[in-house]
Protein backbone atom coordinates (compact mmCIF):
# COMPACT_ATOMS: atom_id res chain seq x y z
CA UNK A 1 0.00 0.00 0.00
CA UNK A 2 1.67 3.49 -0.99
CA UNK A 3 2.02 5.39 2.16
CA UNK A 4 -0.45 8.10 1.21
CA UNK A 5 -3.20 5.92 2.22
CA UNK A 6 -2.19 6.40 5.58
CA UNK A 7 -1.45 9.91 5.58
CA UNK A 8 -5.30 10.88 7.75
CA UNK A 9 -5.83 13.94 5.70
CA UNK A 10 -5.69 12.12 2.35
CA UNK A 11 -7.60 9.30 3.47
CA UNK A 12 -10.51 11.36 4.88
CA UNK A 13 -10.97 13.34 1.50
CA UNK A 14 -11.20 10.27 0.11
CA UNK A 15 -13.69 9.05 1.89
CA UNK A 16 -15.09 12.35 2.22
CA UNK A 17 -15.71 12.26 -1.60
CA UNK A 18 -18.02 8.63 -1.04
CA UNK A 19 -19.95 10.91 0.91
CA UNK A 20 -21.34 12.64 -2.53
CA UNK A 21 -22.95 8.78 -4.17
CA UNK A 22 -26.36 8.49 -3.30
CA UNK A 23 -26.97 7.65 0.26
CA UNK A 24 -27.34 3.59 -0.18
CA UNK A 25 -24.42 3.62 -2.53
CA UNK A 26 -22.18 5.24 -0.18
CA UNK A 27 -23.34 3.30 2.72
CA UNK A 28 -22.15 0.11 0.78
CA UNK A 29 -18.64 1.65 -0.16
CA UNK A 30 -17.91 2.59 3.11
CA UNK A 31 -19.16 -0.49 4.54
CA UNK A 32 -16.61 -2.08 2.13
CA UNK A 33 -13.73 -0.15 3.00
CA UNK A 34 -13.94 -0.66 7.03
CA UNK A 35 -13.38 -4.54 5.55
CA UNK A 36 -10.21 -3.85 3.93
CA UNK A 37 -7.68 -3.49 6.53
CA UNK A 38 -7.19 -2.61 10.03
CA UNK A 39 -5.94 1.19 9.24
CA UNK A 40 -9.23 1.83 7.46
CA UNK A 41 -11.37 0.30 9.58
CA UNK A 42 -12.28 3.35 11.99
CA UNK A 43 -12.75 6.26 9.66
CA UNK A 44 -15.25 4.19 7.08
CA UNK A 45 -16.97 3.22 10.00
CA UNK A 46 -17.05 6.57 11.38
CA UNK A 47 -17.83 7.53 7.77
CA UNK A 48 -20.58 4.62 7.69
CA UNK A 49 -22.37 5.64 10.99
CA UNK A 50 -21.98 9.53 10.89
CA UNK A 51 -26.04 9.40 9.80
CA UNK A 52 -28.60 7.07 10.85
CA UNK A 53 -31.92 6.80 9.76
CA UNK A 54 -33.88 5.00 12.56
CA UNK A 55 -32.87 2.25 14.24
CA UNK A 56 -32.55 -0.79 11.77
CA UNK A 57 -28.60 -0.33 11.80
CA UNK A 58 -29.44 -0.60 15.97
CA UNK A 59 -31.01 -3.92 15.67
CA UNK A 60 -28.59 -5.55 12.84
CA UNK A 61 -25.38 -4.98 15.76
CA UNK A 62 -27.72 -6.31 18.35
CA UNK A 63 -29.13 -9.35 16.42
CA UNK A 64 -25.10 -10.56 15.05
CA UNK A 65 -24.87 -10.75 18.52
CA UNK A 66 -27.68 -12.64 19.85
CA UNK A 67 -25.64 -15.57 20.88
CA UNK A 68 -23.12 -13.64 23.50
CA UNK A 69 -23.70 -12.29 26.21
CA UNK A 70 -26.24 -9.24 26.73
CA UNK A 71 -23.74 -6.85 28.08
CA UNK A 72 -21.16 -7.81 25.42
CA UNK A 73 -24.03 -7.11 22.87
CA UNK A 74 -24.62 -3.33 24.67
CA UNK A 75 -20.66 -2.68 24.36
CA UNK A 76 -20.73 -3.69 20.56
CA UNK A 77 -23.72 -1.71 20.01
CA UNK A 78 -22.44 1.41 21.75
CA UNK A 79 -18.81 1.12 19.93
CA UNK A 80 -21.51 1.94 17.14
CA UNK A 81 -23.49 4.33 18.33
CA UNK A 82 -20.79 6.61 19.83
CA UNK A 83 -20.22 7.29 16.01
CA UNK A 84 -23.31 8.77 15.12
CA UNK A 85 -23.63 12.63 14.99
CA UNK A 86 -26.79 13.67 13.39
CA UNK A 87 -30.40 11.13 12.99
CA UNK A 88 -33.24 10.83 11.46
CA UNK A 89 -36.27 8.82 13.33
CA UNK A 90 -39.59 8.63 10.78
CA UNK A 91 -40.99 6.05 12.74
CA UNK A 92 -41.51 6.21 16.39
CA UNK A 93 -38.60 3.83 17.71
CA UNK A 94 -38.50 1.82 21.00
CA UNK A 95 -35.92 1.00 22.94
CA UNK A 96 -34.36 -2.07 22.55
CA UNK A 97 -34.03 -4.22 25.79
CA UNK A 98 -30.16 -4.30 25.77
CA UNK A 99 -30.30 -0.80 25.66
CA UNK A 100 -32.80 0.07 28.54
CA UNK A 101 -29.89 1.33 30.89
CA UNK A 102 -28.44 3.33 28.96
CA UNK A 103 -29.06 7.16 29.01
CA UNK A 104 -28.42 7.91 26.14
CA UNK A 105 -27.63 5.74 23.31
CA UNK A 106 -26.11 8.25 20.72
CA UNK A 107 -23.99 9.97 23.17
CA UNK A 108 -22.12 12.12 20.52
CA UNK A 109 -25.11 13.38 18.56
CA UNK A 110 -25.29 16.60 17.57
CA UNK A 111 -28.68 17.24 15.30
CA UNK A 112 -31.73 14.93 15.42
CA UNK A 113 -34.77 15.37 13.33
CA UNK A 114 -37.88 13.80 14.48
CA UNK A 115 -40.33 13.45 11.53
CA UNK A 116 -43.95 12.47 11.93
CA UNK A 117 -44.18 9.37 14.15
CA UNK A 118 -40.54 10.08 15.28
CA UNK A 119 -41.77 12.90 17.42
CA UNK A 120 -42.38 10.39 19.26
CA UNK A 121 -38.69 9.00 19.98
CA UNK A 122 -37.93 8.67 23.75
CA UNK A 123 -35.15 11.14 24.69
CA UNK A 124 -32.51 8.42 25.16
CA UNK A 125 -32.82 7.76 21.59
CA UNK A 126 -32.66 11.70 19.91
CA UNK A 127 -30.47 13.55 22.81
CA UNK A 128 -27.03 13.78 24.16
CA UNK A 129 -24.99 16.07 25.92
CA UNK A 130 -23.74 17.50 22.48
CA UNK A 131 -26.98 17.98 20.86
CA UNK A 132 -26.76 21.38 19.00
CA UNK A 133 -29.84 20.90 16.41
CA UNK A 134 -33.30 20.02 16.56
CA UNK A 135 -35.70 19.46 13.86
CA UNK A 136 -39.01 18.77 14.39
CA UNK A 137 -41.70 17.97 12.01
CA UNK A 138 -44.96 16.86 12.87
CA UNK A 139 -46.87 17.75 9.40
CA UNK A 140 -50.03 19.47 8.39
CA UNK A 141 -53.88 18.04 8.65
CA UNK A 142 -54.49 15.78 6.11
CA UNK A 143 -50.83 15.24 4.09
CA UNK A 144 -49.75 13.46 7.55
CA UNK A 145 -52.86 12.50 9.86
CA UNK A 146 -55.73 13.63 11.51
CA UNK A 147 -55.58 17.10 13.84
CA UNK A 148 -55.75 14.66 16.55
CA UNK A 149 -52.60 12.79 15.67
CA UNK A 150 -50.79 16.05 14.72
CA UNK A 151 -51.63 17.13 17.87
CA UNK A 152 -50.69 14.38 19.83
CA UNK A 153 -47.51 14.47 17.85
CA UNK A 154 -46.92 18.45 18.64
CA UNK A 155 -47.52 17.34 22.32
CA UNK A 156 -44.64 14.44 22.33
CA UNK A 157 -42.33 17.29 20.80
CA UNK A 158 -42.90 19.77 23.38
CA UNK A 159 -42.18 17.34 26.44
CA UNK A 160 -38.98 16.06 24.31
CA UNK A 161 -37.67 19.79 24.04
CA UNK A 162 -38.26 20.48 27.72
CA UNK A 163 -36.37 16.93 28.41
CA UNK A 164 -33.34 18.34 25.72
CA UNK A 165 -33.66 21.45 27.60
CA UNK A 166 -32.62 20.13 30.69
CA UNK A 167 -30.31 17.71 29.43
CA UNK A 168 -28.57 19.25 26.40
CA UNK A 169 -26.62 22.76 27.41
CA UNK A 170 -26.10 22.95 23.83
CA UNK A 171 -28.48 23.41 21.98
CA UNK A 172 -28.00 26.56 19.63
CA UNK A 173 -30.30 25.43 16.69
CA UNK A 174 -34.50 24.46 16.41
CA UNK A 175 -36.38 24.09 13.40
CA UNK A 176 -40.36 23.41 13.47
CA UNK A 177 -42.63 22.77 11.04
CA UNK A 178 -46.88 21.79 11.35
CA UNK A 179 -49.08 22.10 13.37
CA UNK A 180 -47.97 23.83 17.06
CA UNK A 181 -49.91 22.63 20.00
CA UNK A 182 -50.05 25.25 22.68
CA UNK A 183 -47.87 22.95 24.92
CA UNK A 184 -45.08 22.62 22.00
CA UNK A 185 -45.50 27.30 21.87
CA UNK A 186 -44.71 26.97 25.56
CA UNK A 187 -41.41 25.01 25.02
CA UNK A 188 -40.44 26.94 22.26
CA UNK A 189 -40.84 29.88 23.94
CA UNK A 190 -38.55 28.60 26.50
CA UNK A 191 -35.70 28.44 24.17
CA UNK A 192 -33.96 31.59 25.60
CA UNK A 193 -30.73 29.82 24.20
CA UNK A 194 -31.18 29.83 20.68
CA UNK A 195 -29.00 31.06 17.84
CA UNK A 196 -31.17 30.00 15.09
CA UNK A 197 -35.17 29.50 15.41
CA UNK A 198 -36.78 28.25 12.03
CA UNK A 199 -40.54 27.79 12.62
CA UNK A 200 -43.15 27.28 9.47
CA UNK A 201 -45.92 25.95 11.51
CA UNK A 202 -49.74 26.72 12.37
CA UNK A 203 -51.53 27.65 15.23
CA UNK A 204 -47.74 29.82 16.20
CA UNK A 205 -48.96 32.11 19.08
CA UNK A 206 -48.24 35.42 19.55
CA UNK A 207 -46.75 34.78 23.05
CA UNK A 208 -44.35 32.94 21.67
CA UNK A 209 -43.25 35.36 18.79
CA UNK A 210 -42.93 37.74 21.50
CA UNK A 211 -40.98 35.74 23.76
CA UNK A 212 -38.45 34.84 20.75
CA UNK A 213 -38.26 38.46 20.50
CA UNK A 214 -36.48 38.62 23.74
CA UNK A 215 -33.70 35.73 22.69
CA UNK A 216 -30.72 37.24 23.44
CA UNK A 217 -28.32 35.03 21.08
CA UNK A 218 -30.89 35.10 18.79
CA UNK A 219 -29.07 35.33 15.26
CA UNK A 220 -31.12 33.70 12.97
CA UNK A 221 -34.15 33.76 11.92
CA UNK A 222 -36.58 31.74 9.80
CA UNK A 223 -40.19 32.99 10.23
CA UNK A 224 -43.20 31.25 7.74
CA UNK A 225 -46.18 32.68 10.05
CA UNK A 226 -49.00 34.22 9.59
CA UNK A 227 -50.24 36.56 12.49
CA UNK A 228 -53.83 37.63 12.47
CA UNK A 229 -54.30 41.94 13.13
CA UNK A 230 -55.63 41.53 16.50
CA UNK A 231 -52.70 39.38 17.36
CA UNK A 232 -50.41 41.80 16.36
CA UNK A 233 -52.17 44.33 18.05
CA UNK A 234 -51.66 42.11 21.09
CA UNK A 235 -47.91 41.59 20.56
CA UNK A 236 -47.84 45.55 21.18
CA UNK A 237 -49.47 45.08 24.64
CA UNK A 238 -47.00 41.80 25.45
CA UNK A 239 -43.95 43.76 24.10
CA UNK A 240 -44.25 47.12 26.09
CA UNK A 241 -42.39 46.15 28.86
CA UNK A 242 -39.28 47.61 27.68
CA UNK A 243 -37.24 44.75 26.80
CA UNK A 244 -35.02 44.75 23.44
CA UNK A 245 -36.93 43.11 20.60
CA UNK A 246 -34.62 41.00 18.62
CA UNK A 247 -31.34 42.13 19.87
CA UNK A 248 -28.81 40.31 18.16
CA UNK A 249 -30.45 39.76 14.60
CA UNK A 250 -27.98 39.75 12.09
CA UNK A 251 -29.86 36.83 9.49
CA UNK A 252 -33.22 36.71 8.59
CA UNK A 253 -35.86 34.86 6.40
CA UNK A 254 -39.35 35.88 6.74
CA UNK A 255 -41.81 34.34 4.83
CA UNK A 256 -46.05 35.87 5.05
CA UNK A 257 -48.30 38.26 4.70
CA UNK A 258 -47.32 42.33 4.39
CA UNK A 259 -49.30 42.80 8.07
CA UNK A 260 -47.02 39.91 9.87
CA UNK A 261 -43.72 41.27 8.03
CA UNK A 262 -44.43 44.46 9.10
CA UNK A 263 -45.00 43.95 12.30
CA UNK A 264 -41.59 42.29 13.02
CA UNK A 265 -40.13 44.29 10.84
CA UNK A 266 -40.87 47.50 13.08
CA UNK A 267 -39.38 45.55 16.41
CA UNK A 268 -35.41 44.88 14.98
CA UNK A 269 -33.20 47.43 16.44
CA UNK A 270 -31.46 49.89 14.21
CA UNK A 271 -28.38 49.02 12.40
CA UNK A 272 -28.09 45.25 13.61
CA UNK A 273 -29.40 43.37 10.57
CA UNK A 274 -27.40 42.51 7.88
CA UNK A 275 -29.15 39.99 5.91
CA UNK A 276 -32.86 39.73 4.91
CA UNK A 277 -35.14 37.24 2.89
CA UNK A 278 -38.42 38.62 2.63
CA UNK A 279 -40.76 35.80 0.94
CA UNK A 280 -43.94 37.38 0.39
CA UNK A 281 -47.30 35.66 -0.61
CA UNK A 282 -48.89 35.92 -3.48
CA UNK A 283 -51.42 39.32 -3.45
CA UNK A 284 -53.69 39.60 -6.21
CA UNK A 285 -53.88 43.42 -5.77
CA UNK A 286 -50.11 44.13 -6.16
CA UNK A 287 -47.21 45.13 -3.54
CA UNK A 288 -48.29 48.51 -2.95
CA UNK A 289 -47.88 47.47 0.53
CA UNK A 290 -44.43 46.49 0.98
CA UNK A 291 -43.65 50.59 0.27
CA UNK A 292 -44.60 50.77 4.03
CA UNK A 293 -41.46 47.42 4.41
CA UNK A 294 -39.23 49.19 2.56
CA UNK A 295 -39.57 52.09 4.09
CA UNK A 296 -39.40 50.53 7.73
CA UNK A 297 -35.97 48.45 6.17
CA UNK A 298 -34.50 51.60 5.45
CA UNK A 299 -35.06 53.20 8.80
CA UNK A 300 -33.94 49.88 10.72
CA UNK A 301 -31.20 48.90 8.58
CA UNK A 302 -29.58 52.05 6.20
CA UNK A 303 -25.99 51.52 7.64
CA UNK A 304 -26.16 47.39 8.07
CA UNK A 305 -28.04 45.72 6.16
CA UNK A 306 -25.78 44.03 3.00
CA UNK A 307 -27.83 40.89 1.34
CA UNK A 308 -31.87 41.72 0.63
CA UNK A 309 -33.45 38.99 -1.47
CA UNK A 310 -37.69 40.10 -2.34
CA UNK A 311 -39.95 36.91 -3.58
CA UNK A 312 -43.11 37.95 -4.45
CA UNK A 313 -45.33 34.87 -5.45
CA UNK A 314 -48.38 36.77 -6.68
CA UNK A 315 -48.00 35.33 -10.45
CA UNK A 316 -48.73 37.70 -12.87
CA UNK A 317 -51.51 35.96 -14.32
CA UNK A 318 -53.17 36.50 -11.11
CA UNK A 319 -53.20 40.28 -11.71
CA UNK A 320 -55.89 42.02 -13.07
CA UNK A 321 -55.46 43.04 -16.82
CA UNK A 322 -56.15 46.81 -15.67
CA UNK A 323 -56.11 48.76 -12.64
CA UNK A 324 -52.63 47.71 -11.59
CA UNK A 325 -51.34 50.85 -9.49
CA UNK A 326 -48.01 49.47 -10.07
CA UNK A 327 -45.84 46.41 -9.55
CA UNK A 328 -41.72 46.68 -8.04
CA UNK A 329 -40.83 50.01 -9.85
CA UNK A 330 -38.33 52.32 -9.16
CA UNK A 331 -41.23 54.45 -7.41
CA UNK A 332 -42.25 51.46 -4.88
CA UNK A 333 -38.47 50.81 -4.58
CA UNK A 334 -37.40 54.14 -3.61
CA UNK A 335 -37.08 53.76 -0.34
CA UNK A 336 -34.34 51.00 -0.57
CA UNK A 337 -32.01 53.82 -1.75
CA UNK A 338 -31.18 54.43 1.89
CA UNK A 339 -29.17 51.48 1.96
CA UNK A 340 -25.70 52.57 1.42
CA UNK A 341 -24.03 49.13 2.51
CA UNK A 342 -25.86 46.94 0.04
CA UNK A 343 -23.95 44.53 -1.56
CA UNK A 344 -26.64 42.26 -2.75
CA UNK A 345 -30.13 42.64 -4.04
CA UNK A 346 -32.24 40.04 -5.56
CA UNK A 347 -35.99 41.31 -6.89
CA UNK A 348 -37.06 38.91 -9.58
CA UNK A 349 -38.93 40.28 -12.99
CA UNK A 350 -39.20 43.79 -11.34
CA UNK A 351 -40.72 46.56 -13.47
CA UNK A 352 -37.75 48.32 -14.09
CA UNK A 353 -36.17 49.06 -17.52
CA UNK A 354 -32.34 49.74 -18.59
CA UNK A 355 -32.04 53.74 -17.31
CA UNK A 356 -33.66 52.41 -14.00
CA UNK A 357 -30.33 50.20 -13.57
CA UNK A 358 -28.17 53.59 -13.61
CA UNK A 359 -30.16 55.16 -10.60
CA UNK A 360 -29.94 51.42 -8.75
CA UNK A 361 -26.12 52.44 -8.91
CA UNK A 362 -26.60 55.70 -7.48
CA UNK A 363 -28.49 54.49 -4.72
CA UNK A 364 -26.15 51.28 -3.98
CA UNK A 365 -22.95 52.02 -4.97
CA UNK A 366 -20.96 48.96 -3.27
CA UNK A 367 -23.46 46.43 -4.81
CA UNK A 368 -21.42 43.44 -6.04
CA UNK A 369 -23.96 41.43 -7.34
CA UNK A 370 -27.50 42.21 -9.00
CA UNK A 371 -30.08 39.25 -9.74
CA UNK A 372 -33.41 40.57 -10.88
CA UNK A 373 -33.88 37.02 -12.52
CA UNK A 374 -33.56 35.77 -15.95
CA UNK A 375 -36.10 35.84 -19.40
CA UNK A 376 -38.66 32.79 -19.72
CA UNK A 377 -40.72 32.81 -22.65
CA UNK A 378 -43.34 30.93 -21.05
CA UNK A 379 -43.39 33.59 -18.49
CA UNK A 380 -46.79 36.22 -19.97
CA UNK A 381 -45.76 39.72 -18.83
CA UNK A 382 -48.44 42.12 -19.02
CA UNK A 383 -48.54 45.47 -21.43
CA UNK A 384 -47.97 47.43 -18.57
CA UNK A 385 -44.62 45.90 -17.19
CA UNK A 386 -41.55 47.96 -18.47
CA UNK A 387 -38.34 45.23 -20.31
CA UNK A 388 -34.90 45.19 -20.47
CA UNK A 389 -33.13 45.57 -23.41
CA UNK A 390 -30.02 43.24 -24.24
CA UNK A 391 -27.71 46.81 -23.66
CA UNK A 392 -28.73 46.28 -20.04
CA UNK A 393 -25.69 44.38 -19.03
CA UNK A 394 -23.52 46.78 -20.43
CA UNK A 395 -25.25 49.89 -18.56
CA UNK A 396 -25.20 47.50 -15.59
CA UNK A 397 -21.23 46.62 -16.01
CA UNK A 398 -20.77 50.28 -16.37
CA UNK A 399 -22.91 51.95 -13.79
CA UNK A 400 -22.07 49.50 -10.61
CA UNK A 401 -18.36 49.80 -10.11
CA UNK A 402 -17.96 47.29 -8.04
CA UNK A 403 -20.70 44.60 -9.97
CA UNK A 404 -19.27 40.77 -9.45
CA UNK A 405 -22.24 39.40 -11.36
CA UNK A 406 -25.16 40.33 -12.91
CA UNK A 407 -28.56 38.53 -14.29
CA UNK A 408 -31.27 40.38 -15.93
CA UNK A 409 -34.18 39.49 -17.57
CA UNK A 410 -33.50 40.14 -21.15
CA UNK A 411 -36.44 39.12 -23.83
CA UNK A 412 -34.76 38.14 -27.26
CA UNK A 413 -34.01 40.87 -29.67
CA UNK B 1 18.27 41.72 -10.46
CA UNK B 2 15.90 39.24 -11.56
CA UNK B 3 12.12 39.54 -12.48
CA UNK B 4 10.70 40.32 -9.86
CA UNK B 5 6.91 37.97 -11.05
CA UNK B 6 8.76 35.09 -10.77
CA UNK B 7 11.08 32.79 -8.91
CA UNK B 8 13.18 29.62 -8.35
CA UNK B 9 11.63 26.44 -6.75
CA UNK B 10 14.57 23.79 -6.05
CA UNK B 11 13.29 19.90 -5.96
CA UNK B 12 14.57 17.80 -3.49
CA UNK B 13 16.77 16.01 -6.65
CA UNK B 14 18.16 19.47 -6.89
CA UNK B 15 16.03 20.58 -10.09
CA UNK B 16 15.37 23.61 -10.53
CA UNK B 17 12.05 25.38 -11.89
CA UNK B 18 11.56 28.90 -12.55
CA UNK B 19 8.05 29.91 -11.98
CA UNK B 20 5.48 33.12 -12.31
CA UNK B 21 4.75 33.93 -8.37
CA UNK B 22 1.09 33.91 -9.65
CA UNK B 23 1.26 29.72 -9.71
CA UNK B 24 3.11 29.35 -7.02
CA UNK B 25 0.91 31.17 -4.60
CA UNK B 26 -1.44 28.52 -5.29
CA UNK B 27 0.33 26.52 -2.41
CA UNK B 28 -0.52 28.09 0.71
CA UNK B 29 2.35 27.20 2.47
CA UNK B 30 4.78 28.88 -0.40
CA UNK B 31 2.51 31.51 -0.70
CA UNK B 32 2.98 32.56 3.19
CA UNK B 33 6.85 31.50 2.75
CA UNK B 34 6.63 34.45 -0.14
CA UNK B 35 4.97 37.16 2.11
CA UNK B 36 7.33 36.51 5.21
CA UNK B 37 10.50 36.72 2.67
CA UNK B 38 9.43 40.20 0.61
CA UNK B 39 11.28 40.29 -2.32
CA UNK B 40 13.75 38.58 -3.28
CA UNK B 41 15.98 36.31 -5.19
CA UNK B 42 16.94 33.56 -3.33
CA UNK B 43 15.50 30.17 -4.55
CA UNK B 44 12.83 28.42 -2.27
CA UNK B 45 13.77 24.59 -1.42
CA UNK B 46 10.98 22.41 -1.64
CA UNK B 47 12.90 19.32 0.49
CA UNK B 48 9.80 16.94 0.26
CA UNK B 49 9.06 17.15 -3.70
CA UNK B 50 10.79 15.16 -6.57
CA UNK B 51 11.42 16.98 -9.77
CA UNK B 52 8.96 14.61 -11.88
CA UNK B 53 6.37 15.15 -8.63
CA UNK B 54 7.23 18.97 -8.61
CA UNK B 55 7.06 19.21 -12.87
CA UNK B 56 3.55 17.69 -12.52
CA UNK B 57 2.25 19.92 -9.43
CA UNK B 58 3.71 23.24 -11.23
CA UNK B 59 1.82 21.68 -14.52
CA UNK B 60 -1.38 21.72 -13.07
CA UNK B 61 -1.11 24.89 -11.22
CA UNK B 62 -0.30 26.66 -14.48
CA UNK B 63 -3.43 24.94 -15.78
CA UNK B 64 -5.47 26.17 -12.99
CA UNK B 65 -4.04 29.60 -12.05
CA UNK B 66 -7.33 31.50 -13.04
CA UNK B 67 -9.05 29.04 -10.96
CA UNK B 68 -9.46 30.98 -7.91
CA UNK B 69 -11.07 33.70 -9.76
CA UNK B 70 -13.58 31.84 -11.26
CA UNK B 71 -14.99 30.49 -8.11
CA UNK B 72 -15.86 33.53 -6.77
CA UNK B 73 -19.89 33.59 -5.68
CA UNK B 74 -22.23 35.86 -4.71
CA UNK B 75 -21.27 35.18 -0.77
CA UNK B 76 -21.05 38.29 0.86
CA UNK B 77 -20.17 36.63 4.37
CA UNK B 78 -16.91 35.34 3.80
CA UNK B 79 -17.80 31.77 4.01
CA UNK B 80 -15.87 28.83 2.62
CA UNK B 81 -15.87 29.32 -0.96
CA UNK B 82 -14.25 25.85 -1.94
CA UNK B 83 -15.62 24.50 -4.91
CA UNK B 84 -16.50 20.09 -4.88
CA UNK B 85 -17.84 19.80 -8.33
CA UNK B 86 -19.00 16.40 -8.84
CA UNK B 87 -17.52 15.09 -12.10
CA UNK B 88 -13.62 15.59 -12.56
CA UNK B 89 -12.78 17.12 -15.91
CA UNK B 90 -11.32 15.44 -18.24
CA UNK B 91 -8.38 17.59 -18.41
CA UNK B 92 -7.44 16.50 -14.43
CA UNK B 93 -8.36 12.72 -15.69
CA UNK B 94 -5.84 12.81 -18.57
CA UNK B 95 -3.41 14.53 -15.76
CA UNK B 96 -3.84 11.64 -13.25
CA UNK B 97 -3.56 9.26 -15.92
CA UNK B 98 -0.22 8.32 -14.81
CA UNK B 99 0.97 5.24 -12.69
CA UNK B 100 -0.44 4.23 -9.31
CA UNK B 101 3.06 5.89 -7.46
CA UNK B 102 3.11 8.88 -9.46
CA UNK B 103 -0.17 9.34 -8.73
CA UNK B 104 -0.52 8.91 -5.12
CA UNK B 105 3.27 11.13 -5.03
CA UNK B 106 1.41 13.63 -6.42
CA UNK B 107 -1.08 13.85 -3.88
CA UNK B 108 1.19 13.83 -1.16
CA UNK B 109 3.26 16.68 -2.56
CA UNK B 110 0.25 18.83 -2.85
CA UNK B 111 -1.11 18.02 0.90
CA UNK B 112 2.65 19.22 1.70
CA UNK B 113 2.55 22.16 -0.38
CA UNK B 114 -1.14 22.69 1.06
CA UNK B 115 -2.40 22.89 -2.87
CA UNK B 116 -6.08 22.26 -1.88
CA UNK B 117 -7.78 21.89 -5.62
CA UNK B 118 -4.83 19.38 -6.73
CA UNK B 119 -5.41 17.19 -3.25
CA UNK B 120 -8.90 17.29 -3.69
CA UNK B 121 -8.48 16.53 -7.35
CA UNK B 122 -6.28 13.45 -6.58
CA UNK B 123 -8.50 12.21 -3.98
CA UNK B 124 -11.75 12.22 -6.12
CA UNK B 125 -9.95 10.24 -8.55
CA UNK B 126 -8.97 7.82 -5.80
CA UNK B 127 -12.59 7.70 -4.32
CA UNK B 128 -13.37 7.09 -8.62
CA UNK B 129 -11.16 4.37 -8.74
CA UNK B 130 -12.73 3.00 -5.19
CA UNK B 131 -16.62 3.04 -6.23
CA UNK B 132 -18.07 -0.47 -6.99
CA UNK B 133 -15.62 -2.19 -5.69
CA UNK B 134 -15.67 -5.03 -2.61
CA UNK B 135 -12.50 -5.32 0.02
CA UNK B 136 -10.69 -7.70 -2.12
CA UNK B 137 -10.83 -5.84 -5.15
CA UNK B 138 -9.83 -2.58 -3.17
CA UNK B 139 -6.86 -4.48 -1.86
CA UNK B 140 -6.10 -5.80 -5.13
CA UNK B 141 -6.22 -2.35 -6.55
CA UNK B 142 -3.84 -0.61 -3.74
CA UNK B 143 -1.83 -3.78 -2.76
CA UNK B 144 -3.09 -3.91 0.59
CA UNK B 145 -3.11 -6.63 2.96
CA UNK B 146 -5.87 -7.94 4.89
CA UNK B 147 -4.38 -7.77 8.52
CA UNK B 148 -8.30 -9.56 9.27
CA UNK B 149 -8.53 -12.58 10.81
CA UNK B 150 -11.64 -14.31 8.78
CA UNK B 151 -13.47 -14.44 12.37
CA UNK B 152 -12.91 -10.24 12.77
CA UNK B 153 -13.70 -9.84 8.81
CA UNK B 154 -17.26 -11.53 9.17
CA UNK B 155 -18.26 -10.39 12.58
CA UNK B 156 -17.74 -6.95 10.98
CA UNK B 157 -19.73 -8.07 7.92
CA UNK B 158 -22.57 -9.42 10.05
CA UNK B 159 -22.85 -5.83 12.40
CA UNK B 160 -22.79 -3.71 9.29
CA UNK B 161 -25.18 -5.88 7.13
CA UNK B 162 -27.75 -3.05 7.23
CA UNK B 163 -25.41 -0.95 4.97
CA UNK B 164 -25.55 -3.56 2.08
CA UNK B 165 -29.08 -2.69 0.41
CA UNK B 166 -28.26 -0.85 -2.38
Amino acid sequence: MHPALLVAEILLDIFDWLSDLPSSESRWTYAQLARCCRAWRESALDYLWTHLHGMDSVICVLRSHEDVAAGNATAAVLQYTGRVRSLVHLREPTVPDALRHCSLVFPHLESVLLFSQGCMAPPALATSTLLKHITLNMGFPSRMGSISDLIERSDAAARFLHHARAQCPSIRSLTVWGRISPQLNAAIASYTQLRTISIRGSFFKIETCAAIATFPSLETLDLGVFLREPEIRSWQVLSSSGTASFPALRNRTIHSFGPTVEAILARIPVGVLTKLRLDMEGCTEGPSYMQDIFQLLAQKTSESLRELTVTDRTSMDDLPSSGIARWYNLELLSPLARLRQLRCFTLHHPDLDDADLKELARWWPTLEHLDLGTYTPDMVMPEWKAQFTPAAHSIAARSFPHLLSVTVPVPPP
Amino acid sequence: MGDSNRLTLVASDGGKFVVDKEVVQMSVLLKNMIEDLGETDESIPIPNVTSPVLTKVIEFCENHRTDAARTDGPNVDGDDARMRTAVVSDWDRQFFDVDQDLMFEIIVAANYLDIKSLVDVGCKVVADMIKGKSPQEIRDLFDIVNDFSPEEEAALRKENEWANDR
